[in-house]
């Protein structure tokens, strides 16, 4: 067939007119909504619907440490026929020279893209894409990780790719080129969000634009890694002791461990590193105004959330339910609810070793800033005391919490995952197991007193046109930064 | 290594048989379609409920209809949220009346006369009366004290879908709200979510490159489909949308038969079948709603658009295909595979690797499954790399595919991709629920994606080659670059 007769049925296929499917004929009267009163067998109260809090035993993995001091995490399910196999090392991106920032990262890249063991990039991800296995890695603040998700199928085959991934990398020097400048691509493309924008701007307020919570690769630090630094950061990270090694899915215990156990024996070396994590600099409230040309603005207000381990954690964790949830917070119901200023008003917060962030943000018209900070400043001014948390809110916030618990024990995956994250970071081992009564015990007073830190030194970031968003002054000294790259 | 791929494919196409099996169809008198799947590891569930209406089904003018019901779903219904509800019906309804003749006026281009400025202050004066008469926010705190997680819902061209994940022992709460909610939504507070849902449309579009681009697209790939705008809607259309225009699209398309429920988790068919003949089983019988009527016109050159955007470079091209459940729909598939898997797919190896254009290849269908719809191909190139460069090597790997067999090792990497997807797209309780429920309300087949595997196993080189051949050329291609 010549082209330009394929070329002719390909559009007489694409006109056929009228897309649309058959449909089995359905006798019935159309309805209307104004006569759509509820059924009368449906006519009931559904919160008298509400059964007492579930009542189940929390599933753990099990533990076996290796003579080198590796640890391995095992947990099985046989519903899916895939395993997930992890490599977790308590190294990351917190160790990154200040001059040498994104090393964690693109060595953590190199394991899974440079080669490894006797596999060139290329034969390594022939292998194990024909396989459909899906290698990955990054680093956090405190750890870096390596992944390979497989068919259980090729557990015994691909097991060995796994150790090579962890063990032997081969840190290819064209592929490590590849991936730098994937890195400086992916950096120069963070601008384009501004919504990512906001998040880093207040990160840097909040922490400090050069602690090590705050600051961030920029390219001139990722151009100045090189592949010598990118295997000394290997050398001295990815060792045995401290590693955990994390096994979920479909697999058998004994066959496991008699082919991993040898895999990983003679992995050596490891040493906690040492890391001074100093007390976050006091907060004084100002605004910085980021300028992007955009038609809605963004904008997140910050301060510190709470350390690890810290009493505060339970009542900081429901008094940011009452503030910023879904549907029941009171950013959400006044900023959104009432006034339709924004699709989402929300707060977050989070732990670090010394403090964590607490956020809260909503994204609304330039000229609208004003009246939604308004609002928020009030709210979070008023939560610590005028207007503190009520039994009510509190009794909302906790029901959420211990009910929605059960899910931190859905899929073996994120169990096994959590618990070695717990561990890794130091964590007591009761943890999990006294979480609810923690919550429970929390009374309104004591989440309305933790909340008092929620309006200090608010860091208010504000990411639009500066010429629409009027005068902000009152909300505290106003600064201006346009590239946030250069804050620092 | 042959013996090795063949048996893991084997234990994945068993694997998706087996579940077969475990699915439990309940069929309601009033057609409503409900699928099972017990999965007793953790006490909790997921439902969703979906509905087979979306951005499709509106009309020029209407845009962002569908949507913005889906909203209006969470509002509460006579039983949730009411204070009184007989002081609450006739104010409802002076909102809509006012509202509506706001509307209008807005639609006119005449909401600033004094006419539509008094309409306006009584109608803000009438929701602030509404306001005292309800709580908005009852139906997402019930489920959320209840320990509900990923409450959530979502509008597509094709369907509007509501999920929520929630232990085990609420599974008579949520069939009981989901079903009031189908049976009798309360339209509470329409005028203030729509202005939400303009931000919405400023955050999701206007603000971010990849949406603006996108709406772009589609505008340029489509005549007359009702894929031609985005399902958040237009901003004209938001600004003048009615409440009685809310209500008619309610009636018309949210009836039982044209809606799917599913279950997966730790929960039973015994136990569901009694309490569906309580809740969903209560919804009358109400005809089906036809589909879209509409016929696109056949494309006689490329198309072409330049989308000028404050961020940095990016490309589309795209080209029209049939929807699924067709054939050639999953040769496309093995296309999109063979093309952009991980870093060995083609236009990766060609355009990062070896070439080094481009920072990330992304290769989808959209906007769509239930038309005929678009294989797009997206690139955000390095910096400095022209997009007429990068459009060349890409035309380059496709004409490859077009005059050249793919190899049989690719193609049974791409079996084998398609058979380990599926089982880490369905091993979560949601992952599952998700995937069965898509198949029943757009092709009215749960075993849809169960079946995929074994279609791709069936499709040859020779097909793949003769589907490149006769959909990879210029005048069947729509171009959309980005830039300053």
């Amino acid at each position: 067939m010549r082209r330009g007769e394929v070329v002719l049925l390909m559009f007489l296929g694409c006109a056929t007119p009228v897309v649309t499917r058959p449909q089995p004929p359905l006798e019935g009267t159309p309805t209307k909504t104004a006569l759509r009163q509820l059924p009368a067998g449906l006519d009931v109260d559904p919160t008298s619907l509400t059964p007492p809090p579930l009542d189940f035993a929390l599933k753990q993995p099990e533990i076996v440490t290796l003579p080198n001091g590796v640890q391995i995490y095992l947990l099985e399910d046989h519903t899916t026929p895939l395993v997930l196999l992890r490599a977790l090392v308590p190294v990351g991106s917190a160790d990154d020279r200040a001059d040498k920032l994104g090393l964690a990262s693109i060595t953590a890249t190199m394991l899974t893209e440079g080669g490894a063991g006797a596999r060139t990039p290329e034969q390594l991800e022939q292998l194990l894409e024909f396989q459909a296995a899906d290698a990955s890695s990054g680093a956090a603040d405190e750890f870096s990780t390596v992944s390979l998700s497989l068919r259980a199928a090729d557990l015994a085959a691909l097991l060995p790719v796994f150790a090579d991934l962890v063990q032997r990398p081969r840190f290819d020097e064209k592929r490590f080129e590849v991936v730098v400048g994937r890195f400086l691509e992916s950096m120069r493309r963070r601008e384009d969000r501004p919504d990512g924008v906001a998040a880093r701007a207040l990160s840097k307020a909040v922490f400090g634009p050069t602690s090590v919570l705050g600051r961030e690769p920029i390219a001139a630090t990722v151009k100045a890694i090189t592949l010598a630094d990118v295997k000394a950061f290997y050398a001295s990270a990815w060792a045995a002791k401290g590693a955990r090694l994390i096994v979920t899915g479909d697999f058998d215990r004994a066959a496991l461990l008699k082919a991993l156990t040898p895999a990983f024996a003679s992995w050596k070396g490891g040493a906690a590193p040492t890391r001074s994590w100093p007390a976050p600099s006091p907060l004084t409230r100002r605004v910085i105004v980021v300028p992007r040309q955009i038609a809605q603005a963004k904008v997140r207000i910050g301060t510190f959330g709470y350390g690890r381990g810290s009493p505060k954690e339970f009542p900081l964790r429901l008094a940011n339910t009452a503030l910023g949830t879904f549907g029941v917070g009171r950013l959400y119901r006044e900023i959104r609810d009432e006034r339709g200023l924004a699709y989402s008003a929300f707060s977050s917060i989070s732990t670090g070793p010394t403090t964590g962030l607490f956020t809260a943000g909503f994204d609304t018209k330039p000229e609208q800033v004003g009246e939604a900070l308004d609002v928020a400043t009030r709210i979070l001014g008023e939560v610590g005391g005028a207007a503190p948390i009520s039994a009510a809110e509190l009794r909302i916030a906790s029901d959420m919490a211990t009910n929605a618990f059960a899910f931190r024990f859905e899929g073996v995956a994120r169990i096994a995952w959590e618990r070695a994250t717990f561990d890794l970071v130091g964590y007591p081992s009761d943890y999990l197991t006294t979480w609810r009564a923690k919550i429970s015990a929390v009374d309104p007073a004591t989440a309305t007193e933790a909340a008092r830190q929620l309006s200090e030194g608010l860091q208010i970031i504000v990411v639009g046109p500066p010429e629409k968003l009027g005068d902000l002054s009152r909300f505290g000294p106003v600064s201006t930064i346009t590239d946030v790259e250069q804050f620092r | 290594m042959r013996w090795l791929c063949l048996a893991g494919l084997l234990a994945s196409s068993a694997y998706a048989e087996g579940l077969a099996d475990r699915v439990r169809e309940i069929t309601l008198a009033n057609g409503m379609v409900w699928l099972v799947v017990e999965r007793p590891e953790a006490p909790v569930f997921t439902g969703f409920v979906r509905v087979r209406v979306g951005g499709a089904d509106e009309t020029p003018g209407a845009t962002g209809l569908a949507h913005l019901f889906e909203h209006m779903a969470f509002k509460g219904t006579p039983a949730l949220g009411a204070k009184d509800w007989a002081a609450e019906q006739p104010v409802l309804a002076d909102v809509q009346r006012v509202g509506d003749a706001l509307a209008s006026l807005q639609r006119a281009g005449k909401a600033g006369t004094p006419e539509g400025q008094a309409l306006a202050a009584e109608l803000a004066t009438l929701q602030k009366k509404h306001g005292a008469l309800f709580d908005e926010n009852a139906l997402a705190r019930l489920y959320q004290v209840n320990g509900g997680v990923g409450l959530n819902a979502t509008t597509d061209k094709d369907m509007t879908s509501y999920f929520v994940s929630l232990p085990r022992n609420r599974l008579e709460l949520w069939l009981t709200v989901e079903a009031q909610r189908f049976a009798a939504p309360v339209l509470r507070d329409f005028y203030t979510e729509r202005s939400v849902v303009q931000e919405e449309r400023l955050r999701s579009i206007e603000t971010n490159p990849s949406g603006a681009m996108y709406e772009e697209l589609m505008q340029v790939a489509f005549v007359s489909s009702p894929y031609r705008w985005p399902t958040v809607g237009y901003a004209g259309d938001l600004k003048a949308m009615s409440m009685s225009e809310a209500r008619a699209f309610f009636d018309r398309h949210y009836v039982a038969s044209n809606a799917v429920g599913c279950v997966v988790g730790d929960v039973s068919a015994a136990e569901l079948k009694p309490l569906l003949e309580r809740t969903f089983g209560l919804l009358p019988l109400a005809p089906r709603p036809e589909g879209p009527r509409f016929s696109e016109p056949p494309s006689r050159a490329q198309r072409r658009s330049e989308v000028k955007f404050d961020a940095a470079p990016r490309l589309m091209i795209a080209f029209r295909k049939p929807a699924p459940p067709s054939r050639e729909d999953m040769v496309f598939d093995v296309l999109q595979l063979l093309l952009s898997e991980g870093n060995t797919g083609r236009l990766q190896q060609r355009l990062v690797f070896k070439d080094r254009l481009a920072q990330g290849v992304g290769v989808f269908t959209g906007p769509g499954l239930r038309l005929d719809n678009l294989f797009i191909v997206s690139v955000t190139p390095l910096a400095g790399v022209k997009l007429e460069q990068l459009e060349a090597a890409i035309w380059d790997e496709l004409s490859k595919l077009s005059s050249e067999p793919a190899t049989d090792a690719e193609l049974q990497k791409v079996r084998n991709r398609v058979s380990a997807d599926l089982a880490r797209a369905i091993e979560s309780n949601s992952g599952l629920a998700s995937a069965l429920s898509r198949a029943q309300t757009l092709y009215g087949d749960w075993r849809y994606p169960l079946e995929r595997p074994k279609v791709i196993e069936s499709i040859g080189a020779a097909e793949v080659q003769a589907t490149a051949k006769r959909y990879f050329v210029k005048e069947n291609s729509v171009i959309v670059g980005l830039s300053r």
